[in-house]
C-alpha cells in the first residue's frame, strides 16, 4: 500500500560544488556559504509595492499562519524554521522577481499517520502581486500553495493589504482549499476533487483541477510596527486543520492567532505565536539579498593607474618604432609585463608584439568579473609598451583554449580612466579570438605545463530521509589538475572521510529503473575513501564559434567512460547551441577503479538562452541515464554579480509511476560566488543543487568542464554586465 | 616604513557569521589559486568577523592630535621622500601617510604603503581603491572651480559607485559651495593662512557636507572629504608639497 507521506523515498541530495568558471575543479566545499552571509543597508523600497522582510508559518511574506499581499524586496531569499505543536516547517523562499515570489518548504507532522508516526511533506508555492498599493486601492496578490506536491497543504488565495500610517497594515483574503477549510461562505467555482491522502499515486505533478474549486473562506488580520524593531500580528485564519484534527495531530479551539517578531538583524528575525487558542509557535528566519554583498566595490588592492604617454611633440624620441623591429627589447617587455601580472594574479600566456599592436592573451585567475581582469592587464600595458603601441588586444585564456579578445585603444584609456566604466566600454569591441589571426605568439614557457594541486575539506549533506532529515559528511579532498598544453588538462581528485552519517542510511532503493542514481547510499557505503573523478580532457577550438570537449575516464561519483561534447556560441550573442554524447559504465560502489555491468550511451543536445531582463532559460533534450528520452528545463535568475537562483524540471518517457514518488525529477538550485561574501577577489563559487527527490528517471551525467558555463562569462553579454569593475 | 603607514581595512560588521565559523577550523592548502582559496578566504573572514564580535579591535587607533601627531608628522617626512599628504578615515578606523603615486591630465593618485589609492583632482577626491566601498570615479569640475577660487556658488557633481549587483551606479549631486571662515593651516613643512571652503551637496538618500582649507594660490592644503555610505569621511592634510 502506497501512503502519503514519504516513507519510501530515497534522501535527495544536496550537493555543493566549487568551481570557477574558467576551473576544472570537482566537488569540493564547505557548508558555511549559505548562512554566513554579510550584509549591509537594505535597499530604499520601491514607491508603491507594501515592502515586507516579515514571513509566517510557512516561510513566505505574510501574517502568522495566513499570506498576506505584502512582498519581500526583489532577489530577496529566506531560510524559515518554525514549529508549533506537532507541526515543524523548513522553507526556502525567494523573491524571484519584484512581483512573483515561490517557496520551496519540507514539513513534519507529528502523529499524523494512522499507526501515530510522523508524515513528511514537500511543497512549492508561488505568489504574484498583481496590483501595487496607491492612496485608495491596496496591494492585491494571487497565490497558489502546495501546487506540484502531494496537495497536503494545497491551497489558493487572494489577498489584499492596505497600510494605514507608516506603522499599521490590514489584511484580508479569501481562501480556498486548506485556506477555505473554515468558516466557508460557498463554492462559487464548484467542486474540489477529492484527495485521498492516505491512497494516492506519486502526486508531484500540477493539481490544476483543484485551483479555487471547493469551499471559499474569508481570512484577515492586522500587523503593527510597534518599534523599529519589534512587528505585532494578530489574524483570523480560515484554515480548520481538517486533517490533523481528524488524525489527532492538532487541536483547534479558535481561528484567532496572535504573534510577535523580533528583528535581530537584517539577517535574523525570531517570532513567537499563541495559535487556534491552544498552542505556542516559535520561528527563526535568515534572511539574505544577492543585492547586498558584503562589498560594494571589494578589497583588493589599488590598480596601477594609467600612465599617461608623453605627447609627441615633447618627447619624439619616446614614440620612435626601432624598438620593435630588433628582437631584443620584445622579452624583457613580455618579462616585466608577466611580473605585474602575476602582481594581479593575472597569468600571462603569450604575446606579440609590433610597433601599433600588443597581442597579450592571459588567463584571470583571481577576479570574479574578467573586466576586472582586462582593466588591469590594460592598465600593466600603458606603463609597459612603448608609446607607439596604440592598440591593445586582450585575449582571455580558459582551459588552453583561447576564447574572445578584446580590444582596447590605449589613447581611450588614457581620455577615460577618470570617467564612469560605460565610457571605455562603448569604446572596446569584443571579437572571437579564433576570428582573427594571431601570428608569432610568443608563449611563455612557464604555463604549460604545468601541475596544481591542493588539499581541501569538503562538506557532503543529504536532506529529507524522514529518519534523519539532515545528513552529512565532512573529509579531505586531495585534487590536482595537469596542464599539458593544446587543451589538454589531466585532473583528478580522491575523498577521505573523517566524519559523518551519510553512510547509516538504511532505505534501498525500490527504482524498477536501472539504479543510475538510486543507488547513492551503497556509495556512501563503500567508496571511502573514493576517486571522486579521474579524467584526462581535451578542450579545442576547431573553428570561430566553435568550441569542443572531450573528456574520457572517471568522470563522476557513479560513471565512467567517454563524454564528447561542441559548443556553438558568437562572441557578441546572449545565446548558444550545444551537443553531447557520452558512451558510459556504471562504476563500482567502492568508487574505486572497478565498473558495473549497466552501460548506456546518453547524450543532449542543447540551447542557451541569457535573457535580457536577467533571466536565463536551458533547454536540454536527449537521452538520459536510465535509457529514457525526455528534455530538461532550466530558468534562473541571474544577478550581475555572478548569483544565480534557478529552478529545473525534468520530463522524459518515464511514467510517473515507473519513475516513483514525485512523478518526475526536478529542483531548485544556487549558485553563490564567494567574492560576494568574502569580499575579497577569488573566481570561486558554491553550485547548490536541491532535488525534490533524487531518483533514476531523468538523471544526467555528471561530467566536468561543459563548455558553455567555462566560455560564457569572456563573452561580450556577460562583459557587459560585469563591466562596471574594470576599472577596479 | 613603519607601522604607522599602513592602512588598515577592517570588515564590514557582519552579524550573520554563524555558520561560516565552521570553517574556522579547516584549512586548506596546495599551489591551485582557484582552489581551496574560498576555505581560506572564509577563514580569514570568520577570523576578522569574530575579532570584532569579540571585541578585540583595541588596535584600531584614533586618529592622532596635538604632540602625536607632531611627532608622528615628522616621523612621517623623515621616512618619505618627495610630496606626502596623511589620510585618515574614522568609520575605517584607518590612518596611512601617500605618496604620489601618478599624475595625468590634471588628476594625481596618491597611494599607501599597502597599495590602497587615492585620485584627486585639484585637491577634491574623485576615486579611491582598495577600501571597500569605493568611490569609483567622480565629475567634480563645477564644485573644484568654486573652491580653489573661494567662492561662494551653487554647482552640481557626480559619484560614481558600484551597487550591490557591481554596476556602475552614478549619482548627481546638488551642491552649494560656500566661504567659511580664514584659518591658519600648519602642519609638516607647510605654514599658511586659508579660508575654509564648505560643500554641501545632497540628493536623494544622500547627503554630506566637505570641508577644504585653501590657501590664496587655491591649493587645497587640508580638506574634510565624503567618500560613500560604507566609508563614510576621510580627513586629508598635507605635509609637504
Amino acid at each position: 500500500m502506497r501512503i502519503w507521506c514519504f516513507l519510501q523515498n530515497l534522501p535527495s541530495r544536496l550537493q555543493i560544488k566549487n568551481f570557477a568558471a574558467c576551473n576544472f575543479a570537482k566537488p569540493t566545499s564547505c557548508v558555511a556559504i549559505l548562512a554566513g552571509l554579510g550584509m549591509l543597508a537594505a535597499p530604499a523600497a520601491l514607491a508603491e509595492a507594501p515592502l515586507s522582510q516579515s514571513t509566517n508559518l510557512y516561510g513566505a511574506t505574510g501574517l502568522i499562519d495566513l499570506p498576506s499581499a505584502e512582498s519581500a524586496p526583489d532577489g530577496n531569499i529566506n531560510l524559515t524554521f518554525s514549529t508549533f505543536g506537532n507541526t515543524s516547517r523548513s522553507t526556502l523562499t525567494f523573491q524571484i522577481t519584484d512581483r512573483l515570489s515561490g517557496s520551496f518548504r519540507y514539513s513534519k507532522v507529528n502523529s499524523f499517520m494512522p499507526d501515530g508516526a510522523a508524515t513528511f511533506d514537500r511543497s512549492f508555492d508561488l505568489s504574484y502581486r498583481f496590483l501595487d498599493e496607491s492612496t485608495y486601492l491596496p496591494a492585491m496578490t494571487v497565490g497558489l500553495n502546495d501546487f506540484i506536491g502531494t496537495g497536503i497543504y494545497g491551497a489558493e488565495y487572494l489577498v489584499a493589504t492596505k497600510s494605514f500610517g507608516p506603522s499599521v497594515r490590514a489584511t484580508a483574503g479569501l481562501g480556498w482549499g486548506r485556506l477555505g477549510s473554515h468558516g466557508s461562505i460557498g463554492s462559487p467555482f464548484g467542486e474540489r476533487p477529492f484527495i485521498d491522502l492516505d491512497n494516492f499515486d506519486e502526486g508531484g505533478t500540477i493539481n490544476y483541477d483543484q485551483w479555487f474549486r471547493g469551499p471559499m473562506a474569508p481570512f484577515g488580520g492586522v500587523s503593527w510596527q510597534a518599534t523599529k524593531d519589534l512587528l505585532l500580528k494578530a489574524e483570523y485564519s480560515s484554515d480548520a486543520y481538517t486533517q490533523e484534527v481528524a488524525r489527532g495531530a492538532a487541536t483547534i479551539s479558535s481561528p484567532w492567532n496572535f504573534g510577535a517578531e523580533y528583528k535581530v538583524s537584517n539577517e535574523l528575525r525570531l517570532a513567537a505565536y499563541y495559535l487556534y487558542g491552544e498552542e505556542v509557535g516559535a520561528q527563526l528566519t535568515f534572511n539574505i539579498n544577492p543585492k547586498r554583498p558584503a562589498s560594494t566595490t571589494g578589497v583588493e588592492i589599488a590598480p596601477l593607474p594609467v600612465k599617461s604617454r608623453p605627447s609627441r611633440q615633447s618627447n619624439p624620441a619616446a614614440w620612435d618604432t626601432s624598438w620593435a623591429n630588433g628582437s631584443t627589447s620584445q622579452p624583457g617587455i613580455q618579462g616585466a609585463i608577466k611580473k605585474a601580472l602575476a602582481k594581479d594574479g593575472i597569468r600571462l600566456v603569450a604575446m606579440s608584439t609590433t610597433a601599433h599592436t600588443v597581442d597579450l592573451e592571459i588567463e584571470n585567475e583571481k577576479y570574479g568579473p574578467q573586466p576586472e581582469a582586462l582593466g588591469r592587464t590594460a592598465r600593466i600595458l600603458t606603463r609597459a609598451m612603448p608609446a607607439s603601441v596604440e592598440t591593445f588586444v586582450i585575449t582571455l585564456h580558459v582551459q588552453g583554449m583561447a576564447t574572445t579578445s578584446t580590444i582596447i585603444k590605449r589613447s581611450d584609456l588614457e581620455q577615460l580612466q577618470h570617467a564612469g566604466a560605460n565610457a571605455i566600454l562603448a569604446k572596446t569591441e569584443t571579437i572571437d579570438a579564433v576570428s582573427r589571426p594571431r601570428p608569432h605568439l610568443n608563449f611563455d614557457d612557464e604555463t604549460y605545463p604545468r601541475f596544481l594541486w591542493s588539499i581541501a575539506p569538503y562538506a557532503k549533506l543529504s536532506f529529507f530521509d524522514p529518519d534523519n532529515p539532515v545528513r552529512g559528511d565532512l573529509g579531505v579532498e586531495l585534487s590536482s589538475t595537469f596542464y599539458l598544453g593544446n587543451g589538454i588538462v589531466l585532473s583528478g581528485s580522491i575523498r577521505k572521510k573523517i566524519i559523518g552519517n551519510l553512510d547509516e542510511a538504511t532505505r534501498t532503493s525500490n527504482s524498477t529503473l536501472p539504479h543510475v542514481r538510486s543507488d547513492q547510499v551503497l556509495y556512501d557505503i563503500n567508496g571511502d575513501p573514493g576517486i571522486e573523478f579521474l579524467t584526462a580532457a581535451w578542450y579545442s577550438r576547431p573553428a570561430t564559434s566553435l568550441y569542443g570537449r572531450v573528456t574520457a575516464g572517471y568522470l563522476e561519483e557513479m560513471f565512467g567512460g567517454i563524454s564528447a561534447e561542441v559548443l556553438w556560441k558568437k562572441a557578441d550573442k546572449p545565446y548558444a547551441f550545444g551537443a553531447e554524447v557520452n558512451y558510459v559504465v556504471q562504476r563500482d560502489f567502492d568508487k574505486l577503479l572497478g565498473f558495473q555491468d549497466y552501460s548506456v550511451a546518453t547524450g543532449h543536445v542543447s540551447a542557451y538562452y541569457k535573457m535580457p531582463i536577467g533571466f536565463h532559460a536551458q533547454l536540454d533534450v536527449g537521452r538520459y541515464l536510465a535509457g529514457d528520452w525526455g528534455a530538461t528545463l532550466s530558468l534562473d535568475r541571474e544577478f550581475k554579480n555572478g548569483w544565480k537562483v534557478g529552478a529545473y524540471a525534468t520530463v522524459t518517457d518515464v511514467s510517473a509511476e515507473e519513475f516513483g514518488e514525485g512523478s518526475f525529477d526536478k529542483g531548485i538550485y544556487m549558485s553563490i560566488p564567494f567574492d560576494w561574501f568574502l569580499g575579497q577577489p577569488t573566481r570561486q563559487v558554491a553550485d547548490i543543487t536541491l532535488q525534490s527527490l533524487a531518483r533514476d528517471g531523468g538523471a544526467k551525467l555528471d561530467v566536468d568542464g561543459r563548455l558553455y558555463e567555462l566560455v560564457r562569462d569572456t563573452h561580450r553579454p556577460d562583459l557587459e554586465d560585469r563591466w562596471g569593475k574594470f576599472w577596479r | 616604513m613603519g607601522k604607522v603607514l599602513e592602512m588598515r581595512h577592517f570588515s564590514r560588521k557582519v552579524t550573520a557569521a554563524a555558520l561560516l565559523c565552521c570553517s574556522v577550523f579547516l584549512t586548506s592548502c596546495g599551489n591551485n589559486p582557484t582552489k581551496g582559496q574560498g576555505v581560506r578566504l572564509a577563514k580569514d573572514y570568520s577570523m576578522s568577523v569574530l575579532g570584532k564580535l569579540n571585541g578585540s579591535g583595541g588596535k584600531t587607533p584614533t586618529e592622532p592630535t596635538g604632540d602625536s601627531l607632531r611627532a608622528l608628522d615628522a616621523a612621517i617626512l623623515t621616512a618619505l621622500p618627495g610630496p606626502v599628504q596623511t589620510f585618515y578615515a574614522a568609520d575605517l578606523k584607518s590612518f596611512a601617510a601617500l605618496l604620489v603615486w601618478d599624475r595625468s591630465h590634471g588628476y594625481v593618485t596618491w597611494t599607501s604603503s599597502t597599495k590602497q589609492s587615492l585620485t584627486f583632482k585639484k585637491g577634491i577626491l574623485t576615486a579611491t581603491r582598495g577600501l571597500s566601498g569605493d568611490l569609483m570615479s567622480a565629475n567634480v569640475d563645477g564644485p573644484a572651480s568654486l573652491i580653489t577660487a573661494r567662492r561662494t556658488g551653487n554647482t552640481q557633481r557626480v559619484n560614481r559607485y558600484l551597487d550591490g549587483e557591481g554596476v556602475t551606479l552614478p549619482i548627481t549631486l546638488n551642491c552649494a559651495i560656500t566661504r567659511g571662515a580664514n584659518e591658519t593651516y600648519s602642519a609638516g613643512q607647510i605654514t599658511a593662512s586659508t579660508v575654509v571652503m564648505h560643500e554641501n551637496c545632497t540628493a536623494p538618500g544622500y547627503s554630506f557636507e566637505n570641508k577644504y582649507w585653501v590657501d590664496g594660490s587655491g591649493s587645497v592644503l587640508q580638506s574634510h572629504q565624503w567618500i560613500s555610505a560604507e566609508l563614510g569621511y576621510a580627513h586629508i592634510r598635507l605635509l609637504r608639497r
